[in-house]
């Protein structure tokens, strides 16, 4: 990936859209409003809405939020709050993505009912979000309930158990074992992890990330500016995100698109195969997420995820290290999370992880499923 | 049922009210996109296709019958669940290919037993004077 500069002149605004009544309106919803804006700006420009691969909705509804609403699924977004003036700093950052060849076609989308209140986004009283009308009256709460679904329907379609998510826990917690800074260290079983304290059937709590204090910062500049710093630089070799429905809407709750079209992105764009990828780092959020990541990028089939990690495989020593900090599981997790997967991808590719560290560590993938699990986005770096 | 019901309940809004309406009046009511080459149902309900992104929508009824696609007993309903302890929460698969989150409302007591892709209809379950919510009934 090549830095870039942007030229006057490079970008032009080729659409606008205002909805056809505004200020009052308490008929309209925050999405529909925007929806009607959006699509007169499309109309303007002669474009359809599919076309849209770069979105950027600050304030108001977040991007996943607005773009599930509208069925716009990019492969780059931001809803980057820099105050009231967001929507104009917006401009730079899309044309900042088109410039890096993220995204071609890039909308910027702002909508907020803030007279007549909150409606399908935010609020303090939530009963009127999508949420608060279609998920939480059925005692739905804590994205644990819905991987309960998910793992429940996971063990009945591909016929297999819980012990092999839980011994995906017990990896991860070995990896945790050997880091001084991890939460948690205690022996653990996969007979420990079935007989756990039970979040919602068939999850229990090892199962789970916890939500402790955590934060990471990380320091990207040009290649070429790179080379007068203190260490080795680690290149960037491809980035991807993309879009689908949330886990509460999707097609195929055991193949999650967003993850699948990643792959198919990520691989050709970083001019790496599967073979040469030394660790990965998924997130391990909830027990399934990281069975259905190395599935939809590629590394096993649709429902060998399980048997693919088995017998300690992504554990210290196995042949296929993954989350070797212990991940979210055992390492730590704030909500956020991914930033910590990148510090000790890039450690272990200079080859600063100490007792973690992996021989011949020169590719790693790093990637993280979120928003709702509206999005997947992944990274592969190497210190080549 | 009376108005001593404490578990959340929703409040509609210009998008979805023909939903909770309907539901009142015990009949499920979802959007269809009305484009030839689209057709497709979708939910939750918007003012736009989010598949091919027309605006040419209409309120369509259905059976409500479906499927069981997904399950989960939930040990750790939201704050102040009081209906029951656990809920068997689930997402249901519509014959028009809609999936809608729910409860069954006559589980059996061990959850191994529950098989996906078993049939389910509907239960339209009067929680308060203003709210019907769906549930759903193994048969
Ligand atoms: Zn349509």
């Amino acid at each position: 990936m090549s830095a870039g500069t942007i030229n006057r002149g490079e970008f032009a605004i080729v659409g606008v859209g205002e909805p056809d009544t505004q200020n009052r309106v308490p008929e309209k919803t925050e999405l529909s409003m925007g929806t009607e804006a959006l699509l007169k700006a499309a109309d303007d420009a002669g474009i359809a809405i599919k076309d849209i691969d770069g979105w950027f909705v600050p304030g108001g509804p977040s991007p996943n939020q607005a773009g599930e609403y509208v069925g716009v699924f990019p492969s780059y977004a931001d809803g980057g709050n820099v105050g009231a003036v967001s929507p104009i700093a917006m401009v730079g950052h899309a044309m900042a993505a088109i410039n890096a060849g993220y995204c071609s076609v890039a909308a910027v989308l702002h909508t907020q009912l803030s007279r007549s209140g909150p409606r399908g986004g935010g609020g303090g009283d939530t009963s009127s979000t999508i949420g608060g009308q279609f998920i939480a009256p059925y005692g739905i709460e804590g994205e644990y309930s819905r991987h309960g679904m998910v793992a429940n329907r996971y063990n009945q379609t591909y016929g297999t158990e819980m012990s092999g998510f839980a011994e995906l826990a017990v990896s991860n917690r070995k990896w945790a074992q050997l880091h001084p800074r991890a939460a948690y260290t205690d022996p653990m079983t996969v007979e420990d992890v079935l007989n756990a304290r039970i979040l919602s059937w068939p999850i229990t709590l090892p199962m789970v990330c916890p939500v402790l204090d955590n934060a990471s910062a990380i320091i990207i500049t040009s290649a070429d500016r790179a080379k007068d710093m203190n260490k080795k630089p680690v290149s960037i070799l491809g980035f991807t995100q993309e879009f689908e429905m949330s886990i509460d809407f999707k097609e195929d709750l055991l193949d999650w698109e967003m993850i699948r079209k990643s792959g198919e992105k990520l691989f050709p764009m970083a001019g790496v195969s599967h073979n040469d990828i030394d660790l990965v780092q998924t997130h391990d959020c909830f027990i399934p997420v990281p069975i259905l990541e190395v599935e939809g990028l590629g590394f096993c089939e649709k429902g060998e995820g399980l048997a693919f990690v088995a017998d300690g495989r992504t554990a210290p020593g196995g042949d296929f290290p993954m989350n070797t900090n212990g991940g979210g599981l055992s390492y730590s997790h704030s909500g956020s999370f991914g930033l910590a997967s990148i510090c000790d991808t890039v450690e272990q590719l200079r080859g600063e992880s100490g007792p973690r560290q992996i021989t011949d560590a020169n590719i790693g993938l790093v990637t993280g499923s979120g928003g709702g699990f509206t999005t997947n986005t992944s990274i592969i770096l190497t210190n080549q | 049922m009376t108005s001593e019901y404490t578990n959340p309940v929703p409040t509609p809004t210009p998008d979805t009210q023909n939903f909770w309406d309907g539901l009142k009046e015990q009949t499920i009511q979802l959007k269809r996109c009305l484009e030839n080459e689209c057709g497709r149902f979708h939910h939750f309900p918007r003012s736009i296709c989010p598949y091919c992104h027309s605006t040419n929508l209409e309120w369509t009824p259905v059976s409500g019958n479906g499927t069981l696609y997904a399950f989960s007993v939930n040990h750790r309903p939201p704050r102040g669940w009081t209906e029951n302890e656990a809920p068997v929460i689930a997402i249901v698969e519509l014959e028009e290919g809609i999936k809608l989150y729910t409860n069954l409302v006559n589980p059996p007591e061990d959850p191994t037993t529950i098989k996906i892709g078993v049939p389910v209809e509907p239960v339209f379950d009067k929680v308060t004077n203003e709210v019907t919510l769906l549930r759903y009934r193994l048969k």
